[in-house]
């Protein structure tokens, strides 16, 4: 165990998690991070705070989320699949968590100001809806090269009020839109709060995000024991990006024994294991520093952060939150990995056989079950649909096609 | 230039390119105006830097990776060229350079290069203890800004920050090649308070971001016992001649 390991605790902020985690930021913004954290301590039981978030979960979101069980998938699958449903949330996934809990954070700490990263736009989305219900000025960092591939996402930004601004250097993906968004903040803290969108970033951003969402793996225990008398499913299933869905699921199943409670992060395996190919952050980074924290990170031989790919603009990430680098290292959660195309027939199996079309990052989760069915025969298990897919059609269409096109 | 002044310049190695990177390095270390150097080492994402070093690492990286120039390899080509020199020499690089330098020379051979310290922007000095522990013996130079807590001013006075070579006072809150007013009273009263919370280290309190030139040397000379010039001269790098003609000029 490292030192860190015993750094000081407080609530539920944690500032590592074994080696990962940490605050790598420049010395202008520690003031900032040590004033957020010291603010969501004194908020996050205050019963105003906590009624007001409460209120607008279930009638602004629509929290409670169903924990539904796909009976023709389960036949075809020999086991009893439980999908929880963070794809029926208002704005499509279960970003809006996080942006309502922060969101309201920002209201409370005075700001008049928020800003974001965003990748597919998703978390760009629930931002600008957030600052629209709250009325917060609202600016979104969108790399280049996102804002052309995710143009609806874009209009939808700019219709709910918020300004995009599209960022020219690197590689203009999701990571430069995160530095963009470190930069606008460090030098306009005073009015600003910057809800960033995963578990990962400087401490206390991975407490706070997996915080707000920890209420998708409450639900789906009390789910199961209340509608099904499950008491403890046999696996657990999450797509991993940065890694906000699955921290929120799985933190209420990591303390049940792992012998029978198994659970399982899906990164994008993209095309294959070639540099620039994928983003198995956790299959094959390296341990490394970005975006403010200590984890593993895919990186090249010149020590610079490598280019990723996935067909989900939400996987597309060279990093991983911290706590999750750490359930890695203590093997209690097991990460693998589905390729696009998989990924892709996937998400046309769950369309046809449920009636429920999934977002791309969500049908990673489902791929890997598809493919390593055999080994949950019998199983209760637990998937994660963490977003719906009707933003990845035009996507979809065009990738099939390329497929059709390709296998001619 | 100011001789009562701890004076340094930003140098971005492989900007425009390694030669005349190297070049440029060869000017520093033999002008009698700098007192050290501050080896920038090039980063994919360099957060705490503005659009000038940010544009200038991102080619300086392109050109390395075209050459197959590791860091390593920069860095040991820069030292080569400073070696026998006797101005004082700081390695200036993100987080993950500096994870991934322990790892290309292992920190035996790291911790002895001939370096005086690191320079890290994005290990702020409640993190300082993080490399130490992964066997960096080299100083890490710490910062200060006019915010800084009384609690973390407490670390200043505290070893192993207590016998760093000196103390990197950020100016300004933003990113490099900001502006900077430095009659700006709040400012000299902040500065104040971090030179007397490292009164007993003696060690210089140098000022780095917001400094273009001779001007604002004059301003902050009134009241400061250092400095360090980054974006100015960067945007310098690629002509000799002129790089020459702004170190005389300040």
């Amino acid at each position: 165990m490292t030192k860190e390991s015993t750094a000081k605790e407080s609530g539920p902020i944690r500032d590592y998690w074994g080696e990962f985690g940490g605050c790598f930021v420049p010395e202008t913004l520690v003031p900032t991070l040590s004033q957020l954290k010291a603010l969501f301590l004194q908020l996050y039981q205050d019963p105003k705070f906590t009624e007001e978030l409460r209120y607008l979960e279930q009638n602004f979101s629509g929290r409670p989320t169903p924990l539904y069980e796909a009976k023709n998938l389960s036949r075809k699958l020999n086991c009893r699949l439980f999908l929880k449903r963070e794809d029926l949330l208002h704005t499509g996934a279960h970003k809006i968590n996080n942006t309502l809990g922060q969101g309201l954070l920002a209201k409370y700490m005075g700001k008049k100001r928020v800003i974001a990263e965003t990748g597919a736009g998703q978390h760009g989305v629930a931002t600008a809806t957030t600052a629209a219900l709250l009325g917060l000025q609202c600016v979104i960092f969108m790399g280049e090269e996102d804002t052309l591939r995710q143009a609806p996402n874009v209009q939808r930004m700019k219709l709910l009020g918020a300004e995009v601004v599209s960022v020219q250097s690197g590689s203009r993906t999701l990571k430069d839109a995160v530095n963009a968004a470190l930069q606008d903040w460090v030098s306009r803290v005073e009015d600003t709060h910057y809800i960033l969108g995963s578990v990962s970033g400087p401490s206390p951003f991975p407490s706070i995000v997996a915080y707000f969402h920890e209420c998708i793996g409450r639900e789906t225990a009390a789910q199961l024991r209340q509608q099904y008398e499950i008491e403890q499913p046999d696996a657990v299933i999450a797509c991993v990006g940065g890694g906000s869905n699955a921290i929120g699921m799985f933190r209420s199943f990591i303390d049940m024994p792992a012998d029978k409670v198994q659970i399982y992060g899906i990164e994008a395996g993209g095309i294959s294991d070639a540099p620039g190919r994928h983003a198995r952050t956790i299959g094959l980074g390296e341990k490394g520093v970005l975006h403010g924290y200590h984890s593993l990170l895919l990186q090249d031989d010149f020590g610079a952060v490598a280019p990723v790919h996935s067909i989900s603009a939400g996987l597309d990430y060279p990093g991983i939150g911290p706590e999750h680098a750490a359930l890695h290292a203590s093997k209690r959660v097991h990460y693998d990995f589905a390729r696009d195309h998989e990924a892709l027939d996937a998400l046309t199996l769950l369309a046809q056989t449920e009636g429920i079309i999934p977002a791309l990052e969500s049908s990673h989760a489902l791929a890997f079950l598809l493919r390593e069915s055999q080994r949950f025969q019998g199983g209760n298990v637990v998937l994660n649909l963490s977003g719906r897919g009707d933003k990845d059609l035009a996507h979809y269409f065009a990738a099939q096609q390329q497929r059709n096109g390709t296998q001619k | 230039m100011q001789q009562n002044l701890y004076r340094g310049i930003y140098l971005c190695l492989g900007y425009p390119s390694q030669e005349k990177s190297l070049a440029v390095l060869a000017i520093l270390r033999d002008h009698p105006g700098v007192d050290f150097i501050e080896l920038g080492l090039p980063f994919s994402d360099p957060v705490a830097d503005g659009p000038v070093i940010s544009a200038a690492a991102q080619s300086a990286l392109a050109n390395a990776k075209a050459q197959g120039l590791s860091p390593r390899q920069m860095l040991d080509q820069a030292l080569d060229v400073l070696r026998g020199n006797d101005k004082k020499v700081y390695l200036m690089t993100y987080g993950n350079i500096v994870s991934h330098l322990l790892r290309q020379y292992g920190d035996k051979t790291f911790n002895r290069l001939p370096i005086n310290g690191l320079i890290i922007p994005d290990v702020p000095l409640r993190e300082q203890n993080f490399f130490r522990q992964r066997g960096l013996e080299h100083s890490v130079i710490p910062f200060a800004t006019p915010e800084t807590t009384d609690q973390d001013l407490k670390l200043l006075a505290q070893e192993p920050v207590k016998s760093a070579p000196f103390v990197y006072f950020v100016a300004i809150r933003g990113i490099t090649g900001s502006k900077m007013d430095f009659r700006n009273p709040e400012l000299r009263k902040q500065y104040a308070k971090v030179s007397q919370a490292v009164k007993e280290n003696h060690q210089p309190v140098v000022l780095g971001f917001g400094i273009q030139g001779r001007t604002q040397i004059q301003q902050l000379a009134e009241f400061a016992n250092g400095f360090v010039i980054g974006t100015a001269a960067v945007e310098l790098q690629g002509e000799p001649a002129g790089y020459r003609n702004f170190l005389d000029s300040l």
